[in-house]
């Protein structure tokens, strides 16, 4: 789409009865979704920046604790929210090719893929909890949690939120409520997904591989 | 949104169904299925490269600049091809780029910092 998509004249942008037309409602959708992903990304680089000024001044106590993350654990994650991205993007296909089913289809394999990303979350910070990685305390260790939670658990309830988001959405393609023309909350919740993805291919390199 | 199915035609629909081509809002655009897996693709095997580069002991000087570019790389792909952005309005983009550039220069700024003041 060019600018000329979002710089829809009054004319073309209202039917009859003065509602928007689908494709302004698109755009208009998506520029909001834009602006919420601007916000977020300013809150992810905050508890980014908190982390790498941690890490940088108290290598000793990082390395440490880096000796109980399991990147096997984390790296199979890190390609389930890939794949699920990618199946997010095919399903908005299928929409887009005006196949209900198809979006159904291809998001379940998102939200599944989402669902699992969590419970192994939730393994992972079961077993750091174990070693004495915690959020609260003055230790060591306790340091670093604070720096390592917030990001990966702030993330971890975006993917929650997602999957949830992601269940209406199937509910509404399983009762053939989108069409080709209309399909702007499978593209929204599509930019979310994917943003969701991008901001995990940023804190895994931070936080597990650096 | 509406109730009524999109292309009441079967023929239609049909075709619509195995084409990479569809009309949306007046316009031919391409949903290219087998680009998508591609890029998926590159993800994965970039991905695999990165946890590889961190488990190889390569000294830091080498292996920071390297993850954080491979890391960078695997971001814009996404936002590029799975986001649109490529293909959308470019006032996407000022609204993506924007905070994008401020926390970059925040986070900068934060970095260069006398280490004194995070005594």
């Amino acid at each position: 789409m060019t600018d000329a998509n979002i710089e829809l004249t009054h004319d073309a942008a209202h039917d009859d009865h003065g509602h928007l037309s689908p494709e302004a409602a698109l755009q208009n959708a998506k520029f909001a979704m834009w602006l919420y992903i601007g916000s977020e990304i300013m809150i992810f680089s905050g508890m980014l920046v908190t982390y790498i000024i941690f890490r940088r001044f108290n290598a000793d106590i990082v390395m440490q604790a880096k000796e109980h993350l399991s990147i096997l654990l984390v790296s199979a994650n890190t390609f389930l929210l890939l794949a699920s991205s990618w199946m997010m993007v095919m399903g908005l296909r299928e929409v887009q090719r005006g196949n209900n089913r198809g979006l159904a289809q291809w998001l379940t394999g998102t939200v599944v893929l989402g669902a699992i990303f969590v419970g192994l979350q939730v393994v992972e910070y079961a077993e750091l909890v174990h070693h004495g990685i915690v959020l609260t305390g003055s230790s060591d260790l306790a340091r670093y949690g604070m720096r390592f939670y917030a990001p990966t658990a702030f993330h971890g309830a975006h993917v929650i939120i997602g999957c949830l988001w992601g269940l209406w959405i199937i509910n509404r393609a399983v009762g053939n409520k989108f069409t080709a023309t209309r399909y702007a909350a499978v593209e929204v919740f599509g930019l979310y997904w994917h943003f969701v993805d991008v901001v995990w291919i940023i804190l895994f390199t931070f936080i597990y591989l650096i | 949104m509406s109730e009524q199915t999109h292309n009441a035609d079967p023929a239609h629909a049909d075709h619509a169904l195995h084409n990479d081509t569809v009309d949306l809002f007046g316009t031919s655009v391409t949903v290219p299925g087998g680009l998508y897996t591609v890029v998926f693709g590159v993800l994965a095997v970039v991905t695999l490269i990165e946890i590889l580069l961190a488990e190889s002991g390569l000294p830091g000087v080498i292996n920071y600049p390297l993850l954080t570019a491979l890391s960078i790389g695997k971001a814009v792909l996404v936002v590029l091809y799975y986001m649109h952005l490529r293909q959308d309005s470019r006032i996407f983009a000022w609204a993506f780029g924007a905070p994008l550039v401020i926390a970059a220069l925040i986070i900068g700024f934060l970095l260069l910092l006398n280490p004194v003041l995070y005594q």
